[in-house]
């Protein structure tokens, strides 16, 4: 990692740097110029939800959640375009302001140790040797996706839905680097940092730990691609950690040091952070805390109409199709169910191609409105174990895990 | 990895909150001194790459990010200046900005100790209340709907 000097110590200016070094032609220097770059606003359906959307480097505008450090929200209407969310389209969430801008992968090294038979410290080109490249197809979702919408409102980060992607990632699993360097008896734990940093020393640094036969899956894996492409530095680039089925919070980026524990990690990003109900919902009664928490951990299933969005006008007595998507924590979408009346009644849709257990799995249905008027459009995911999304909003007062069924209010011309 | 660079905090510490501000100025220029590295680094990647023949490494990839816009509101109140200097030396403006109008006063003080405690955010144990105060009357339950609304500059 590079070192990084207090700016006391630097001899040059910004004007009498750039002078001096042609930066802007020499360099894969990528971004657009330091003066504004807010293209939009657009509002989130919850008070206070009014947005700026700005183009990052290597995004589309995005939705600002918030600005230092970088936290990007995906308009929603990209979800309707693609199964595959685009990389300059993906949502960006870090928890500390000094993350890198510039890394260099001829330099970055994956570092493992703690309880392994040889600590390891590999290039992206020793990785990539370790064995053949994985392909996974995967939703990536923050815990805290569709925040804003609970009720009594939630303090956090106030997110709509879009703090979820689909990806195709590309790189190695975790199982052949922890085998290459031998994973010692009695290992519980891996933890997993990256380059990312807090700015006050004394915050605890984001690091994350799974449990060794997690670990050891063979599912969870070293990504370097997305997409086909290289992963854009605000989600992770060179390196991350891709956790199928888990919520973000595990799916560490800019990853470059693994330690293979005897012990439960203790770090508050386990310890205190990310926690939820230790009951099988997950919840709480509204405005109460849990008295017992665990780590959060799976997706809970869930649906939207990504083709109406609120409001939106569409023929009556003519035939729609409506569409959307729906996932899982990897159980695999069974079937997904559509109501136009409000919930009272509901038939089946037709799902699109699976693509991957992890993935979003579309689906459509036609929908011809019988009448005039506002209609109240749902759609319900079932999975392949029998779960499915609740018709009231389970509650928990850190924002965690919404998976109600949603709503889309329409209106028949 | 955060014990590698002495901490802006360091270089804060025992300052008016004014001098806080000549950190965005710092950041910039770290940035460019890691990029002054990448820069110096792909000039002799080209040059290796002209004798050899081989093809180039992936060079650096460097990032400017945008300058942000949210700004907290100004207010009499005493803690706006507080505010101004003390939660910016983190994050921006939006963690406040955003956060429901029904947030209550026991939400900001447990906020501003937690960031204080766990956080690390050089807050003196004297400006809890003032910012806790500033912080609810603005952006939170006790705001009165004719006074300040969140404000983003633009």
């Amino acid at each position: 990692m590079p070192r990084i000097l207090p700016a006391a110590s630097l001899p040059l200016n910004r004007r009498q740097f750039l002078q001096a070094s042609g930066l802007l032609v020499a360099g894969a220097t990528l971004g657009r110029s330091l003066a504004r770059a807010a293209d939009d606003v657009t509002a989130q359906p919850f008070a206070n939800g009014k947005r700026t959307l700005v183009a990052y480097p290597q995004k589309r505008p995005l939705i600002v959640l918030t600005s230092r450090p970088a936290q990007l929200e995906t308009p929603f209407a990209v979800f309707n375009e693609s199964l595959i969310t685009p990389n300059d389209a993906f949502f960006v969430r870090y928890h500390h302001s000094n993350h890198p801008t510039s890394v260099d992968p001829a330099t970055f090294r994956l570092r493992v140790r703690g309880k392994v038979n040889t600590a390891l410290d590999l290039s992206l080109g020793d990785l990539q040797r370790l064995g053949a490249p994985v392909e996974l197809t995967a939703v990536n979702q923050c815990s805290g996706n569709s925040r804003g919408f609970f009720n009594p409102r939630v303090n956090g980060g106030q997110l709509g839905h879009g703090a979820m992607g689909n990806a195709r990632w590309t790189g190695i699993p975790l199982r052949t680097v922890l085998e290459k360097a031998g994973v010692a008896t009695g290992a519980r734990q891996v933890s997993f940092n990256g380059l990312d940093n807090p700015v006050a020393e004394a915050a605890p640094d984001f690091v994350k730990a799974l449990d060794i036969d997690h670990a050891l899956d063979g599912e969870v894996m070293l990504a370097w691609g997305m997409n086909g492409e290289d992963l854009p530095m605000l989600n992770g680039y060179p390196l991350r950690l891709i956790v199928p089925g888990y919520f973000g919070t595990y799916w560490v980026k800019h990853v470059n040091d693994l330690e293979v524990l005897d012990t439960t990690f203790t770090g508050f990003w386990m310890a205190t952070a990310y926690r939820v109900a230790d009951n099988p919902s997950h919840s709480v009664a509204p405005g109460t805390a849990p008295k017992k928490t665990v780590p959060i951990e799976r997706f809970t299933i869930r649906s939207f109409i990504t083709s109406l969005a609120e409001n939106a006008t569409l023929p009556a007595g003519r035939e729609t199709t409506v569409r959307g998507i729906a996932f899982d924590s990897g159980h695999g979408i069974r079937e997904v169910t559509f109501s136009s009346d409000g919930g009272q009644t509901w038939r089946a849709a037709t799902l699109g191609a699976d693509g991957g257990r992890y993935g979003f799995r579309e689906w459509r249905i036609g929908y011809t409105p019988p009448q005039r008027g506002p209609h109240t459009l749902m759609a319900r995911a079932l999975n392949r174990i029998g779960e499915t999304q609740p018709l009231e909003p389970l509650w928990n007062p850190a924002g965690y895990a919404r998976n109600v069924v949603e709503t889309v209010c329409v209106e028949a011309v | 990895m955060k014990t590698e660079h002495p901490t802006l905090l360091s270089h804060l510490s025992g300052t008016e909150p004014c001098h806080y501000e000549e950190r965005s100025d710092g950041v910039i220029q770290l940035k460019y001194l890691r990029a002054l590295r990448a820069h110096a680094f792909s000039t002799t990647l080209v040059a290796l790459a002209l004798v050899t023949l081989t093809p180039l490494p992936a060079r650096a990839l460097e990032i400017t990010l945008p300058v942000e816009q949210a700004r907290l509101a100004d207010s009499p109140l005493p803690g706006a200046a507080l505010a101004s200097a003390l939660c910016s030396t983190c994050h921006s403006a939006e963690y406040v900005l955003y956060q429901p109008p029904t947030s209550p006063r026991t939400y900001w003080k447990a906020t501003v100790v937690k960031m204080q405690k766990v956080f690390g955010a050089p807050i003196p144990d004297s400006a809890v209340d003032p910012l806790t105060d500033y912080l609810v009357k603005l952006y939170g339950l006790e705001n009165p709907p004719a006074e300040a609304k969140p404000t983003s500059a633009k």
